[in-house]
């Protein structure tokens, strides 16, 4: 296995050395997708800090790292009895579906496969080769393509990932939860890209746990396409917690045809850097969605979240509470554009975003951005950034309780609120203990 | 003054008036009652000419014109003040400035001077003063801020210097509690005179109480069902609407 | 519904512009050769019959010029610039022996300001205003000059500025923006003509407003003008300035620079209406406005406030900032943004924090009708040394009109803990609610949209001194003729 640094070329590198082995590679229109997208990642290259979309995050300490392909051997272990049975799981109960992930690849062996009626699920080849519809649509359905470097990249050298589809009218009561386990070697990069269809009428959980086993860096590019058919609604949450050495880019692309909803909610607590980008295009009328974060941020993390959501037709809603913490040279990053489309008249869009720094040297930046086009709408956002409040410290602390209590208290407090409109109650309880847990860890 | 005839309406092609006959003359109040949905609203919105609420048969007189093609400022200016069931909050307009406005617009429609400033601020000032209403509120913006008894004080104020012919009242006592609907009631009496007309719009018996009428109507399914004296209110008050609030297809 | 719509057909049908400075002066004017060249520049430098040094100065900026890309940023819809297509300097032949009282000013330049309603007098409507009449790219009258000498303010045209005090001019113009800060203060720094200079010294509070007043008279001409005041310690001014310019079907540009500076305790209060030329209904002709303005408050408790009502060019590109240096120092930003027709305007502010316990401001109000783009642009940056550095912002759209955009675009970025920054933005629809309120109290329609906007508006233009706040109302109501709807 050939070592190569991160720029431009070691990526084209990598396509040319691995195209052949490639999922799909006998098919003619993927070669030509991936063909097409590796040019177009070769035009456009690593984004940069000129690039406005990138202005506050700077790959810089991505590029200086090198990384590899996981070997096929490495695929293999995936599947071998060495990993600990003892796998994370962030719902205690049995009930919840699961798929797992390890280093990128799917592993048949450790997922449980009782998936309900109605619910098909392959790994991306398997999709691949069986030739499941509407995958081509799917993978070339993105909208600003030569905005999104890394999903090129991503499209150019995807080898694993998800294909779920929801029949209609099917309602999946119990979560299906998707474990993604890095870290089982440094210095790899692996590209997964996952596609979810909810048919109509349907109703389903999606749970995403991004977390790794070691301090090894690695670079996980993934791209995912979602579409919502008309009255279905995805609550689709997901949990970043990895290692302080990783880079995380995530991009996640939805589309909401009448009458759908799409709830997102993160917490970030994870990785060295990471970019969670969530594109909504809300098609359909009476469609809607929320898009809520918790991040928090110590040491050198770097935190990007950036949301688009572009209303297309009357009537549309959208929702986003996000909230931040940053402790040590933390910098959090939120990047938040509602569009409104000139037909798309009786829009509702709210956005806040708020952060406090905990330390002298945290930074944080925000652009919230409104663009609108059509003119019966009500559009509004709020950003600040601020530190505790001296005086509900004060407060506390008059009633008893140390500093530190008094802190993590109104931390947790600040944090919790985007959590609210989690809707499965036993993980909201869980996200709660997260926050809480990483105050304890990092009084800051 | 106000002669209805006939009169049919919709609201965003729906049926909502069914033919409303209807006469008030000089120094009358009229009071018109009915359940929930039955057009009560509607008719005030009517009359004073909003978008949206198309007359889609018959018509309305108002001293002899027929004002149902006329723009809600000339309505006014003719003499058609409506309270409003909820007033509306313009941020950053004081009432000064609004009343001014509104009276000079009036009477530059109707061919009279403009008054300047200082005839102004004279009015205003013997108005407010007639209305026991504080000189500062005159200085907030347009009902920002005003509590709902503030709100309708304040329409009644601008029905005082405006000192329209027909004031139609559209459930002004709703949300009012029973001291701030006397104060109202006291207001729209002292302005009670030979040469105007009031519509009282109510759910509720109450508010004639204060502001005794002449006659009442009972408005249901679109159409006047019942016209009496002042008893009439005392008899709704007592039965309740019952009789006429059945679905429509009944 | 139907009547709204008739009322908007009606209306549109009327021609759009009811722009009444709309007219041109016949008056015979001296102009540099076409185009822009080194010559040019030093076609300019010698009629202001400068000193060596401030040829220099603008040669340097040029030959930076020509190196620049020009700004892409901005939210507009730019056609190409052909620079070579235009005058750099037009000035009125009466103005060869400057006059050397306002009686000797050409009755023809006394009638213009007289239509413009800005006479050039020293009584009257303005007695309390002394005001700089710049006319193409020359001053042509300055009033109250002596009387404002007697306390020790300087304000004259700022080619004076550079011949009487050249050490104040040589120390701060380019100390603010500097020279290379973008393409279009590059080109106003190679080219400027005239402008204001003013100087407060120690402890002076300026007894009357100060203004000036621009206007473009001459085809294909662009103006240049540079303004440059300082307020030294603990003195404090208020300056206003207004333009207009006649109805072309060519666009005419306008690159401006302004540069304030205050020191310890000082406070500059900067006001603008701008009501150039916006183009037709179509979008033909119409000033391109491409300002840089920028603050800084040296001082500790110093104050800068810029105060702007935009409602007239075809494209505004304007971000009045402050940097706000001094400790305790405040930085204010009061806009009210108004764009019908084609119009198009990208403005904000940039707010940066670098001494402690540093405040700002940002109220900004944008009305969108007709078929324009109005787009707010902001940044707040809190550096890491800014202790207790605190922002407020409040940025409302109001959408009059179903074809227009109305855009938000701030960038927030704080390094220190203990800055609080708060933004706020809302986008709206006007509300049929309170127009039809209005109205049904006999307002007009297109009064009621007035009164309603001026009400959103009314957190900045009160700001603005008294003199020219009914001005700006009155201003805001035209601006927003034929757009109900």
């Amino acid at each position: 296995m050939v070592t190569l640094a991160s720029d431009k070329e070691a990526f084209i590198a990598q396509y040319d050395q691995s195209k052949g082995n490639l999922p799909g590679s006998d098919i003619a229109w993927l070669s030509e997708l991936r063909a097409k997208n590796i040019a177009l990642f070769e035009e456009v290259g690593l984004p940069t800090a000129k690039t406005e979309l990138w202005k506050f995050t700077n790959l810089n300490p991505l590029k200086k790292q090198s990384f590899s392909a996981p070997s096929a051997q490495e695929q293999i272990f995936a599947n071998s009895n060495e990993l600990p049975r003892q796998l994370p799981r962030l719902l205690e109960i049995n009930a919840s579906h699961r798929l797992v992930f390890i280093d990128g690849h799917y592993s048949e062996d450790l997922s449980d496969k009782n998936l309900p009626a109605g619910v098909t699920l392959h790994n991306l080849s398997s999709a691949i080769k069986a030739g499941a519809a509407d995958l081509k649509v799917a993978l070339s359905s993105r909208a600003r393509e030569e905005e999104q470097p890394l999903v090129a990249l991503n499209t150019a050298l995807m080898s694993d990932g998800y294909v779920l589809e929801i029949a209609k009218n099917t309602s999946v009561d119990c979560p299906i939860e998707i474990l993604h386990l890095g870290g089982g070697k440094a210095e790899i990069s692996y590209h997964n890209r996952n596609v979810i269809s909810v048919g109509f009428g349907s109703k389903a959980t999606i749970i995403e746990h991004v977390t790794d086993r070691s301090d090894h860096v690695y670079f996980s590019n993934s791209a995912t396409e979602i579409s919502v058919s008309e009255n279905a609604t995805l609550h689709h949450y997901r949990v970043q917690a990895s290692n302080r050495a990783a880079f995380l880019y995530s991009s996640t692309e939805v589309v909401a045809d009448k009458g759908a909803t799409y709830d997102n909610f993160l917490l970030n607590t994870g990785a060295r850097l990471s970019r969670t980008e969530t594109n909504v295009s809300l098609n359909g009328e009476n469609s809607s969605c929320h898009l809520n974060a918790s991040y928090m941020g110590t040491d050198d993390q770097h935190c990007d979240i950036t949301t688009r959501v572009d209303h297309k037709t009357p009537h549309t809603t959208c929702d986003e509470v996000i909230k931040g913490v940053l402790g040590g040279k933390a910098r959090g990053v939120f990047q938040g554009k509602i569009i409104v489309h000139e037909q798309a008249q009786k829009t509702v869009g709210n956005q806040s975003h708020r952060a406090m720094l905990l330390s002298d040297r945290a930074e944080v930046d925000a652009k919230p951005e409104l663009e609108i086009f059509a003119d019966d709408v009500i559009c509004s956002h709020g950003c600040t950034s601020g530190q505790i409040d001296k005086e509900q410290l004060f407060y506390l602390r008059s009633r008893g309780l140390t500093s530190e209590q008094a802190q993590a208290l109104l931390v947790n407090a600040f944090l919790a609120d985007a959590v609210e409109a989690v809707q499965n109650e036993d993980l909201k309880d869980l996200l709660l203990t997260k926050i809480v847990n990483w105050l304890e860890q990092n009084p800051n | 003054m106000l002669e209805i005839k006939n009169l049919h309406a919709e609201v965003d092609g729906k049926a909502i008036l069914k033919g409303i006959d209807l006469n008030i003359n000089k120094g009358e109040v009229h009071a018109i009652m009915g359940p929930n949905g039955s057009g009560k609203s509607t008719l005030a919105n009517v009359l004073a000419g909003r978008d949206d609420y198309d007359v889609t048969d018959g018509g309305i007189l108002f001293d002899g014109k027929d004002i149902s093609e006329l723009e809600p400022e000339e309505r006014a200016g003719e003499g058609i003040f409506l309270a409003f069931q909820y007033p509306v909050e313009i941020p950053g307009v004081t009432n000064t400035t609004f009343l001014k406005e509104a009276l000079n617009a009036q009477r530059k429609y109707r061919g009279e001077d403009e008054l300047d400033g200082m005839e102004f601020v004279k009015l205003i000032r013997r108005k407010t003063k007639e209305l026991g209403i504080k000189d500062d509120m005159l200085k907030r913006a347009v009902n920002v801020g005003f509590s709902g008894g503030e709100k309708k004080r304040n329409d009644i104020l601008q029905m005082a210097v405006l000192n329209p012919k027909l004031a139609v009242l559209d459930e002004t006592d709703s949300g009012l509690d029973i001291d701030a609907l006397k104060i109202v009631a006291e207001g729209v009496n002292k302005l009670r005179a030979e040469n105007n007309a009031i519509l009282v719009i109510t759910h509720y018996q109450r508010l004639l109480n204060y502001i005794v009428p002449d006659q009442v109507h009972v408005l249901a399914h679109g159409k006047i069902q019942r016209s009496g004296g002042k008893e009439l209110a005392l008899e709704l008050e007592e039965k309740g609407y019952a009789e006429y609030s059945d679905d429509e297809a009944a | 519904m139907a009547a709204t719509q008739e009322t908007v057909e009606q209306v549109q049908n009327l021609e759009l512009d009811k722009y009444k400075y709309g007219f041109v002066t016949d008056i015979e004017t001296e102009k540099a050769p076409k185009g822009l060249s080194e010559d040019t520049v030093r076609f300019i430098s010698a009629k202001k019959n400068e000193p060596e040094w401030m040829l220099e100065w603008r040669l340097k900026a040029y030959r930076l010029w020509l190196t620049m890309p020009e700004p892409k940023w901005g939210k507009l819809d730019l056609p190409e610039i052909d620079y070579q297509d235009s005058y750099y300097y037009s000035s009125p032949k009466s103005m060869e022996d400057r006059p050397q009282s306002l009686d000797e000013v050409d009755p023809e330049l006394l009638r213009t300001y007289e239509k413009l309603g800005i006479p050039i007098k020293e009584q009257e409507v303005l007695a309390g205003v002394a005001v700089d009449y710049v006319f193409d790219s020359v001053s042509v009258a300055t009033t109250f000059r002596k009387q404002l000498l007697d306390v020790g303010v300087i304000f004259c045209p700022i080619s004076e500025a550079i011949q009487d005090y050249p050490e104040l001019v040589k120390k701060y113009m380019g100390s603010v923006v500097p020279q290379g800060d973008n393409k279009h203060a590059c080109l106003n720094s190679a080219v400027f003509t005239d402008g204001s200079f003013v100087y407060i010294p120690k402890g002076v509070r300026c007894p009357m407003e100060l203004s000036t007043y621009f206007r473009i008279n001459e085809l294909n001409t662009g103006q240049f003008e540079r303004t440059l005041i300082v307020a030294d310690e603990g003195s404090y001014v208020s300056y206003l300035e207004g333009c207009t310019a006649p109805q072309r079907d060519e666009n005419q540009l306008h690159a401006a620079v302004v540069e304030l500076i205050t020191m310890d305790d000082a406070e500059i209060k900067y006001s603008t209406v701008q009501n150039w030329y916006p183009g037709d209904e179509n979008g033909k002709g119409g000033i391109f406005n491409f300002v840089t303005k920028r603050g800084i408050c040296k001082g500790k408790n110093s104050k800068i406030s810029w105060t702007q009502v935009e409602t007239g060019s075809a494209i505004t590109w304007k971000y009045p900032s402050c940097i706000l240096q001094g400790d305790n120092s405040v930085g204010e930003f009061y806009s009210v943004a108004i764009t019908n027709g084609r119009q198009q305007a990208d403005t904000g502010t940039k707010m940066i924090h670098l001494g402690k316990n540093t405040t700002s401001r940002i109220i900004s109000k944008g009305i969108s009708a007709g078929k324009s783009q109005n787009t707010y642009r902001g940044l707040v940056r809190v550096a890491a040394k800014a202790e207790g550095a605190r922002n407020f912002t409040q940025c409302d759209s109001l959408l009059v009109g179903e074809t227009c955009g109305a855009h938000t675009v701030p960038y927030i970025e704080s390094k220190n803990r203990s800055a609080r920054l708060e933004h706020e933005a809302t986008t709206s629809k006007i509300s049929e609610d309170q127009l039809f309120y209005c109205r049904q109290r006999g307002i007009s329609e297109e009064d009621a949209v007035g009164l309603v906007v001026n009400g959103f508006c009314r957190e900045v233009l009160q700001e603005l001194p008294m003199e020219f706040a009914v001005e700006a109302q009155q201003l805001v109501k035209i601006s927003l003729e034929g757009s109900v709807g």
